[in-house]
């Protein structure tokens, strides 16, 4: 099997996705776990935190995002 | 190939799910044009066929228009070359249709919301009238919480529109015949185009663009004149070409995370519809043009993931207003 620029790149996309999602992973768990933590202590102000939860999540997935659309855009 | 054929026939699965009309001969020219259209332009990710697909593989779309014979001479060598351009409807149709959807979009909103402005009134509001002041109200507080009052009302409209645009604009890829328009990057570069060049212009107009200028590079003072040098120095020759960088970058990021987003949702459902597709045939019924709606759940995945990105764009665009404006 020849290694071409076109089989590595297919070869090493998947890695390099894994990678990006295991970041987003320890990411989000770390801002989920503060957002639950900021609940505990103050549930009354869990739609606040809520919404701003939301709102990292979404700039914390856009990363692994960027990972993924980096494939279209090479092939 | 194979897949393409049976994404063909996954509208109509797809359709038959949820409108139960269907007939084999559509099914054979969805699928022959799918097929022959997908070799236009190589095999991209898979996608539910929206209503303007359907009807890019009508047998009328398949006509080719005004071929014609294009000849191009050399004015140095006086060599000619002759190109025959030919294209279909049907491509055309497909390369434009987030674009007529975006505009059908528009189109309706501008009609929906300009009927109904002429009968408002104060005293007593119609169900929808309220709607509408609802979402404005709410999204009013937001960006007057964020920017504070009277820069709030300022840059209201143009939020809001972003907003209400970009969450109908995905909420679009849910509803069966249709596909949303910020599945395209062209479509949120644009968007991310229009805030950047308006942030960049708030920023010059209100802070004067020496001023502006100077604090991209960091606004350089320093103690004595060696220390002003210096600091001069390093602002224009590192901090200038770094912020200069990340202002650059934000509409790159802005675009690529709803881009990527919604065109992700939209493979979602499409991957499970042809998984839904391809269970009927395991189950060894006949008729390929029938699935499981398996990407029924999904729905609520995606409305949720078109809401936050709507509103993160929203926040983000208002974030950065706030940012090159004048800290007061």
């Amino acid at each position: 099997m020849a290694l071409d620029a076109q089989t590595a790149l297919n070869l090493v996309y998947p890695i390099g996705i894994g990678i990006a999602a295991l970041g987003s992973g320890l990411g989000l768990g770390r801002a989920v776990g503060a957002a639950m933590e900021a609940t505990g202590r103050q549930p009354e102000a869990s739609g606040k935190i809520l919404v701003s939860m939301i709102i990292g999540c979404a700039f914390i997935e856009a990363l692994t995002i960027y990972a993924l659309i980096s494939i279209y855009l090479a092939k | 190939m194979a897949e393409t054929t049976t994404l063909g026939a996954g509208a109509e699965g797809h359709a038959a799910a949820a409108v139960e009309t269907a007939t084999v001969a559509h099914v054979e020219n969805a699928a022959a044009t799918t097929h022959a259209a997908s070799q236009g332009h190589g095999s991209g990710p898979p996608e539910i066929p929206s209503g303007l697909d359907l009807l890019a593989s009508l047998p009328f779309a398949r006509r080719e228009f005004y071929p014609f014979d294009l000849t191009t001479i050399n004015p140095r060598t006086g060599e000619s070359r002759t190109v025959q351009v030919r294209f279909t409807l049907a491509e055309a149709i497909h390369n434009y249709q987030n674009q007529f959807f975006a505009l059908l979009l528009v189109a309706m909103t501008a009609v929906v919301l300009g009927r109904r402005m002429k009968r408002a009134s104060l005293a007593r509001p119609s169900r929808f009238q309220a709607l509408v002041e609802m979402f404005v109200e709410t999204f009013r507080d937001l960006v007057c919480g964020v920017l504070g009052e009277k820069n709030g009302r300022r840059y209201l409209p143009y939020v809001g529109s972003l907003f209400l645009f970009i969450l109908l604009s995905n909420l679009m890829g849910i509803v069966p015949f249709l596909r949303s328009p910020t599945s395209v990057y062209q479509t949120t570069f644009a968007l991310a185009i229009c805030t950047f060049l308006y942030v960049q212009f708030t920023a010059v107009r209100r802070n004067g663009l020496l001023r502006y200028l100077f604090h991209m590079a960091g606004e350089p003072k320093g103690e004595g004149l060696f220390m002003t040098a210096f600091m001069w120095v390093i602002g224009i020759v590192l901090l200038l070409p770094l912020h200069i960088l990340g202002e650059l970058i934000k509409p790159i990021s802005l675009s690529l995370r709803l881009f990527g987003n919604i065109l992700g949702e939209d493979i979602l459902l499409g991957v499970f519809a042809m998984f839904g597709l391809s269970l009927v045939g395991l189950l060894g019924f006949e008729q390929p043009w029938v699935g499981f709606p398996l990407q029924v759940p999904f729905f609520f995945l995606a409305l949720l993931t078109s809401g936050v990105q709507a509103m993160v764009f929203a926040l983000l665009s208002m974030v950065y207003f706030l940012m090159v404006l004048p800290h007061s």
